[in-house]
C-alpha cells in the first residue's frame, strides 16, 4: 500500500521546504506568540481579573484549544494548496502513490503543530498562572493525542480545500464541525490536568481526564484511519 | 525495456458543459512515435493527461498493456509513464538535483545521485544543478522537464510542447530525447505546434476545431492500419 522510503522522503521533502520558506512557521508562531501575549495582557492587566484556579486553569485551556485551532488552520492547511498552487502537485502525482504523500504531509503537519504546542502550552500556563496543580504527564497526553487528530483532520481537510477556486476560510469552516468532539475532549481534558475537579479530592487527575484522553486517541486513530481511506480518491480524481 | 502497446477507442471529455476531446483512437506499439497536432486549445494536453492517468475521461477507454500485462488503474499507470509539459513545476526552493532526488525517492527509482547528476549533465544542467530551480529561465526549467521524463525512464513517454522556450541546442535535445525512446523500444506521444518538431512522428493526430467549437475532434492522418479514422500521412 505504502512504502516507508516514499514516506519519508515526503515527510523531508516538506521539512526542507518549509525551512527554506518559512511560510507556516511564520504564520504559527506569530499567531501563537500573539495570542498568549494579548491573552495575557488582557487576563492579567492592571487591575489583574481576580479569578480562583479552576476559572483559571479553564480560561487557560480554552485559549490553549484556540489557539492550535487557529494556528492550525492557518499553517496546516497550506500542505496541499501550495502544491496546487505552484503546479508541483502534477509532479507529485505522476511520481508518488497517494497514501504516501497523505502520510508525509500528514507527519510533517503533526510536527508543525506539535512543537508549536511545546512552546505555547507551557507559555501560556505561566502567562495566565494557571499550572499550580498541573499534572505534566496528563497535560502532555491530552495535548499531544488532541494534536495528532488536528494534523490529520487539517491534513485531509487541507486537501479538499485545495481542489476549491475560493479557499480563504473554508479550511476553518470545513474542519471546525469536524473537529468539534475533539475540542470538547481536548478542553476537558487540559482542565483536569491543570488541576481543575481534582483539586477538591474528587479525584485524581488521571482519573478525571481518562475518558477524555481515550476519546482523543480514539478520534487521532479514526481520523488517520478515514483520511488514508479517502485520501486516494480525492487525490487520484 | 518493456514491451508496450496502447490502444486509445473513442476518448471523449468534457469540463461540465464544454466539450473538450471527442471519438480520439489510436494504437501505438513500442518503437513508435505519434505526434499530436493542433491549435491551442484543441485538447491536446487534456489528451496527454488522460493517457497518462492524471485525467479521467467522459468516454472511452485506453488499453496499456506492458510486457503482455495490461496495467488498467491510474496510479500502476502512472508509474509506467513519463511526462513533460508546460504545466510540470518544480519545488523553486530546491535545487535542480534535489528537485529530481526527491521525485526519484517518491517513485522509488533504483538511481544513485551520480544517475542523478548524469541526468542532468544531458539536458545541459550539469554546472547549475545546486541552483535552487526559481532562480531558473523558462528554458532551463524546460530542460529539467526533460531531465525529470527521461530519469522515470518508462515504456511511454508523453511530451507536451518539448521544445517550448529552448535554444537550438535544446531542441537537438528534445529530438535525442525522442530519438533514445524509439530506441529503446517505448512509445512517444508528442504534442506540439510546430510542424518541424511533429516531423519527429512517424505519424500524427491533429486537432480539429479547437476554438471556435464547443468541442473539438481529433482526427486521424498518421498510418491507417493503427489510427481509427486515419488518412494517410505522406
Amino acid at each position: 500500500m505504502w512504502g516507508v522510503r516514499e514516506i519519508h522522503a515526503v515527510f523531508l521533502k516538506e521539512l526542507r521546504t518549509e525551512w527554506r520558506t518559512k511560510v507556516a512557521l511564520s504564520s504559527t508562531a506569530l499567531f501563537a506568540i500573539g495570542g498568549v501575549t494579548l491573552a495575557a495582557l488582557a487576563l492579567r492587566g492592571n487591575p489583574p481579573l481576580a479569578l480562583d484556579d479552576p476559572s483559571r486553569a479553564s480560561v487557560a485551556a480554552g485559549l490553549l484549544w484556540i489557539l492550535l485551532f487557529f494556528t492550525g488552520a492557518t499553517g496546516l492547511g497550506r500542505a496541499f494548496a501550495l502544491e496546487e498552487e505552484r503546479g508541483t502537485a502534477l509532479a507529485l502525482r505522476l511520481t508518488a502513490r497517494a497514501s504516501a504523500v497523505w502520510i508525509g504531509k500528514f507527519l510533517a503537519n503533526a510536527l508543525l503543530i506539535l512543537g508549536l504546542a511545546i512552546i505555547a502550552t507551557p507559555m501560556l500556563i505561566t502567562a495566565l498562572d494557571a499550572g499550580r496543580n498541573v499534572n505534566a504527564l496528563l497535560l502532555t497526553c491530552v495535548v499531544a493525542s488532541g494534536c495528532i487528530g488536528i494534523a490529520a483532520t487539517m491534513t485531509f481537510a487541507g486537501a479538499l480545500v485545495a481542489q476549491a477556486s475560493a479557499k480563504s476560510g473554508l479550511l476553518a469552516t470545513l474542519s471546525l464541525p469536524a473537529l468539534a468532539p475533539l475540542f470538547v475532549a481536548a478542553i476537558h481534558g487540559t482542565r483536569a490536568a491543570l488541576g481543575v475537579g481534582t483539586r477538591l479530592g474528587i479525584a485524581p487527575a488521571f482519573q478525571t481526564g481518562m475518558g477524555d484522553l481515550q476519546v482523543l486517541a480514539s478520534y487521532a486513530v479514526i481520523s488517520v484511519t478515514a483520511a488514508l481511506m479517502l485520501f486516494d480518491y480525492l487525490w487520484n480524481d | 525495456m518493456s514491451s508496450i502497446r496502447i490502444a486509445v477507442e473513442n476518448i471523449g471529455k468534457s469540463f461540465g458543459a464544454r466539450r473538450v476531446l471527442r471519438g480520439i483512437s489510436l494504437e501505438a506499439v513500442s518503437g513508435e512515435v505519434v505526434a499530436v497536432t493542433g491549435a491551442n486549445g484543441s485538447g491536446k494536453s487534456t489528451f496527454l493527461k488522460i493517457v497518462a492517468g492524471l485525467i479521467r475521461p467522459s468516454s472511452g477507454t485506453i488499453t496499456l498493456t506492458v510486457d503482455d500485462r495490461e496495467i488498467a488503474e491510474p496510479d500502476a499507470r502512472r508509474r509506467v509513464v513519463s511526462y513533460a509539459g508546460p504545466d510540470l513545476a518544480f519545488y523553486p526552493e530546491l535545487t535542480a538535483q534535489e528537485n529530481l532526488s526527491f521525485f526519484a525517492e517518491v517513485r522509488t527509482l533504483p538511481i544513485t545521485l551520480a544517475g542523478i547528476k548524469n541526468s542532468l549533465v544531458a539536458v545541459g544542467l550539469g554546472g547549475r544543478g545546486d541552483d535552487p530551480v526559481g532562480v531558473y529561465s523558462s528554458g532551463m526549467r524546460q530542460r529539467l522537464r526533460l531531465a525529470f521524463a527521461t530519469m522515470l525512464d518508462t515504456p511511454l513517454l508523453l511530451l507536451d510542447e518539448p521544445s517550448l522556450a529552448l535554444d537550438k541546442e535544446g531542441v537537438r535535445l528534445v529530438a535525442q530525447t525522442i530519438e533514445r525512446q524509439r530506441a529503446k523500444g517505448g512509445v512517444t506521444l508528442l504534442a506540439t505546434n510546430d510542424p518541424e518538431e511533429a516531423e519527429l512522428g512517424d505519424r500524427a493526430i491533429t486537432a480539429n476545431g479547437a476554438r471556435s467549437q464547443t468541442f473539438s475532434t481529433l482526427i486521424a492522418v498518421g498510418g491507417p492500419a493503427l489510427v481509427s479514422g486515419g488518412i494517410g500521412k505522406g
